[in-house]
């Protein structure tokens, strides 16, 4: 009994325990001042009435000794006082104690309660005095006042003293919660801080004035500057490895083994990709050049290649270029693309690069960059095609050398114009007439428990025609700006899915959404009408997006998270060194790119940053799932790795 | 507070006075020859009959408060009741200091207050066909409750029962019984502004040493 008590006045919160504890001391003081109050009130009104019941009695009698003793006389004396004052009695009552005359009102009960008159009994001594008849003494009078109006006044008395103690409490309650409100406020923002840490959250928050507090909320930005400062380093470390496990040291670029990966990657993934085009660039006579030029020299001119196809990637999102082998360069376009001009753009790009800081723009004469290019299809491989387009560069490298070659190439640009008409028709009628439909892909723990699916969109272009993946439209999608209102879609699609009882879904959010405020107004209202789905609902948005637009990322995530939506970044793989950056957003989960994942079994520079990768989503409490897992070796692979889950062709669902 | 209630409680109880103070405080304030003989006269009459009491202080003060005069010339005060030390040790009084001196005394010798009263008298001055009538103050004695009472007075020093007295005609008479009854409620503090005048005589009095 006595520790439960303990217990609930520990559990209150301050407000509460003010107010009770404000109740108690207004309850004390009113219980004194009642009982000061009531006793002196009561002493006072004691005396009076006495000093009353003494003074009238001696007038009375003193009435009654001037006049002749008839009883009439008597009567009348004794009525008129009794009726023109507040009297209990008055008796008049001979030597022999025998009662002459009397008044004696009917008790009439004051207009007060019974517990209070047995409270503070008024005790009040009648007033005698002595009659005279003449020299001889007549009788003795006693005099009583009426109590009830002293009943009354003290009953009045305090019943005010009990409101304005009431009123006094109240107003203290309240100036004092108030009070305790501004005082708290910036202890609200220090648990805000503590529950996000505790969530792996390391946000900061703008010190409080008050001392106590202060320190508190500089140690906690304190760790928080620490966590974010470790995996700052952490991260860059990770880049590094990346690099080293990645990238031609010399170039820059993506090396053999990571190119293939990252194309073969992308060409299987249906949902981003349809058709697209390979360029592969030889500097011929790379041998001679190094005699020329010594080994520095042309390690130089090798960087500046690569930095030049590095700047074209980073203008043109949808290509990624490569070292493949010493001497060959590839370049690859996710979108179908007139290849020619491609592979003349890059050519004429590393002519330029090639010149010699300082000097003029002549070379030496044997310098030249021959080109081939070939279309890339879903079936095709970057091994496959570079074997035919070696084969083709290697035959002609004893004729002109300063040439391009085009493989099967279609004249694709004559079609564009028209193509662009029919795609925006039959996007926005298929739209329109709501034929969309979303694929379920599974999402699984290392236990083979289901995280979530994963809803890629299905499009029937025409009526009752096949369901095409999004990888045919996505491109002609972004092109016509139609993704935010197909994305709108999608999430309503995927809202219906949960409403039906289905579990949680994936869906992904373009780099263009993020960026929208029209977009995310209309998210949060679909998910704040369905309340019951918010927290079956992951978000994911692509790397690329959330680092180029990390404010706007940060707005979304501070606007969607609340409604208890997950978010994560799929693809991640490239900016590995601003990991660091979302350690104050509160992400539920990153799924890690197919490039890495690829072949993971037999890549250890890719499983050693593999590893630090987890560890870091790990540290700020994010589950790391790998994406577009294809084998049982690979599968086998990444438990070990601190994986918690993984998608792709090679994972079954064991629902 | 505790000397209020033993004050009460000695009233009710036996009254004594405390002659050894009363002596030391005439001593000081006016060179006291009175009290003495005071003393040797209270003590003379403890055993006597009441006739002999009554008559005995009757004397006493009637020759001991030898100026009759006014407050005004007394006291400085219009009307000023003056306690018995008070009025010896003036060697002085007005017809109120008279009659409470002898009724306190009487009362102290054991006479019960219901046969004493201080009465107000209207006094018709020289001879009985005087038109010239004066407020005064007489202590009666009724022998029996429902009897005549006796007249103690200063202007004469016979004592008469009261239709031997023709030019007094009483007005008012009282004591202190009933006073004083439960009279816990008597103020604690700034006693006397509450008091009627004869309360505060016998505050006063309880003060010389007079119980």
């Amino acid at each position: 009994m006595v520790s439960t008590k303990f217990h609930t006045i520990h559990t209150m919160s301050l407000i509460t325990r003010l107010w009770l504890s404000i109740f108690l001391i207004m309850l004390l003081a009113f219980g004194t001042s009642f009982l000061i109050g009531a006793i002196s009130g009561k002493k006072y009104l004691e005396t009076q009435l006495q000093t009353k019941n003494i003074d009238n009695a001696t007038s009375l009698a003193l009435s009654m000794s001037q006049l002749p003793k008839e009883p009439v006389n008597i009567e009348l004396l004794i009525s008129a006082q009794f009726d023109s004052g507040h009297y209990q009695l008055i008796r008049l009552s001979g030597l022999n104690g025998r009662v002459i005359a009397e008044r004696k009102s009917d008790s009439s009960k004051p207009n007060v309660p019974q517990w209070f008159i047995k409270l503070i009994t008024l005790n009040v001594q009648p007033g005698y005095a002595q009659v005279q008849d003449g020299w001889s003494q007549y009788g003795q009078l006693r005099l009583e006042s009426d109590a009830r109006f002293a009943y009354e006044e003290l009953w009045r008395g305090s019943r005010k003293l009990l409101l304005m103690s009431l009123v006094v409490g109240l107003i203290s309650g309240i100036l004092g919660s108030q009070a305790l409100r501004i005082i708290m406020r910036p202890l609200k923002n220090i648990v805000y801080q503590a529950n996000a840490i505790g969530e792996r959250r390391f946000i900061t928050i703008k010190e409080p004035e008050t001392p106590e507090f202060k320190a508190l909320a500089r140690a906690m930005n304190r760790l928080s500057h620490r966590i974010k400062k470790m995996l700052e380093e952490e991260s860059l470390r990770l880049e590094q490895l990346r690099r080293e496990a990645n990238y031609d040291p010399t170039s820059g670029l993506l090396n053999r083994s990571n190119f293939i990966s990252t194309v073969n990657g992308y060409a299987s993934n249906d949902e981003i990709f349809s058709e697209g085009v390979l360029v592969i660039t030889r500097l011929a006579s790379l041998a001679e050049t190094n005699q020329r030029l010594g080994h520095t020299e042309t390690d130089a001119l090798i960087k500046r290649l690569g930095i030049a196809l590095e700047g074209l990637c980073r203008d043109s999102q949808h290509l990624i270029a490569g070292r493949i082998t010493g001497a060959d360069f590839a370049v690859f376009s996710s979108e179908k693309t007139d290849g020619y001009s491609l592979a003349s753009q890059i050519k004429s790009l590393l002519y330029k690069a090639a010149v010699l800081p300082g000097r003029s723009e002549e070379l030496w004469p044997d310098f030249a960059i021959s080109a081939v290019v070939c279309g890339f299809r879903k079936s095709d491989s970057v091994e496959r095609l570079h074997k035919v387009l070696d084969h083709v560069l290697g035959k002609d490298l004893s004729g002109d050398i300063d040439h391009i070659h085009v493989l099967g190439e279609e004249n694709i640009t004559s079609q564009q114009n028209t193509d662009e008409k029919e795609w925006r028709s039959l996007l926005t009628n298929a739209l329109d007439a709501k034929r969309l439909k979303l694929a379920f892909y599974p999402v699984i723990a290392m236990d083979g428990k289901a995280i979530h699916r994963e809803s890629p969109v299905r499009l029937q272009l025409k009526e009752n025609e096949a369901w095409i993946p999004a990888g045919e439209f996505i491109a002609w999608a972004n092109r016509l700006d139609l993704v935010s209102r197909l994305d709108e879609m999608v999430i309503e699609k995927a809202i219906d899915e949960l409403n039906n009882g289905g579990s949680d879904v994936g869906v992904n959010i373009s780099s263009r959404d993020i960026c929208d405020p029209q977009f995310i107004k209309k998210l949060i209202r679909l998910v704040k009408s369905n309340p019951g789905c918010a927290d079956k609902l992951w978000l994911e948005v692509p790397e690329q997006g959330v680092f180029e637009h990390f404010g706007d990322f940060r707005s979304f995530c501070n606007a969607i998270k609340p409604l208890g939506c997950k978010v994560g970044i799929e693809h991640v793989g490239t900016h590995v060194s601003r990991l660091g950056e979302l350690h104050d957003l509160g992400l539920d989960y990153i799924k890690i790119d197919v490039s890495i994942i690829r072949d993971i079994d037999k890549n250890t520079g890719n499983k050693a940053f593999l590893r630090g990768l987890c560890l870091i989503a790990h540290s700020i409490g994010l589950l790391a799932i790998a994406e577009g897992v294809q084998t049982a070796a690979e599968i086998e692979c990444l438990p070990e790795l601190g994986l918690d889950g993984m998608t792709g062709p090679g994972v079954k669902s064991i629902d | 507070m505790l000397g209020l209630l033993l004050f009460l409680l000695g009233i009710s109880n036996s009254a004594s006075a405390d002659f050894g103070k009363l002596e030391s405080l005439a001593l000081q304030r006016y060179g006291g020859r009175a009290i003495n003989e005071l003393e040797k006269t209270v003590l003379g009459l403890q055993s006597a009959t009441e006739q002999v009491k009554i008559k005995q202080i009757n004397d006493f003060f009637n020759h001991h408060i030898q100026n009759f005069d006014d407050d005004i010339n007394i006291w400085g005060q219009s009307d000023y009741w003056a306690t018995p030390l008070e009025a010896l040790g003036k060697n002085s009084g007005d017809c109120e200091d008279y009659s409470i001196a002898k009724y306190i005394f009487l009362k102290e010798l054991n006479i019960p207050i219901d046969r004493l009263k201080l009465t107000y008298v209207r006094a018709r001055i020289g001879g009985p066909h005087s038109k010239i009538f004066q407020a005064h103050m007489v202590l009666s004695y009724y022998p029996e409750l429902s009897a005549e009472p006796l007249i103690l007075d200063n202007l004469i020093s016979d004592i008469r029962p009261a239709s031997r007295r023709p030019d007094l005609s009483p007005i008012f008479s009282f004591n202190d019984d009933g006073l004083w009854v439960g009279s816990g409620t008597a103020p604690k503090s700034n006693a006397t502004s509450h008091l009627s005048r004869w309360r505060d005589l016998l505050i006063r009095m309880k003060n010389d040493g007079i119980d």
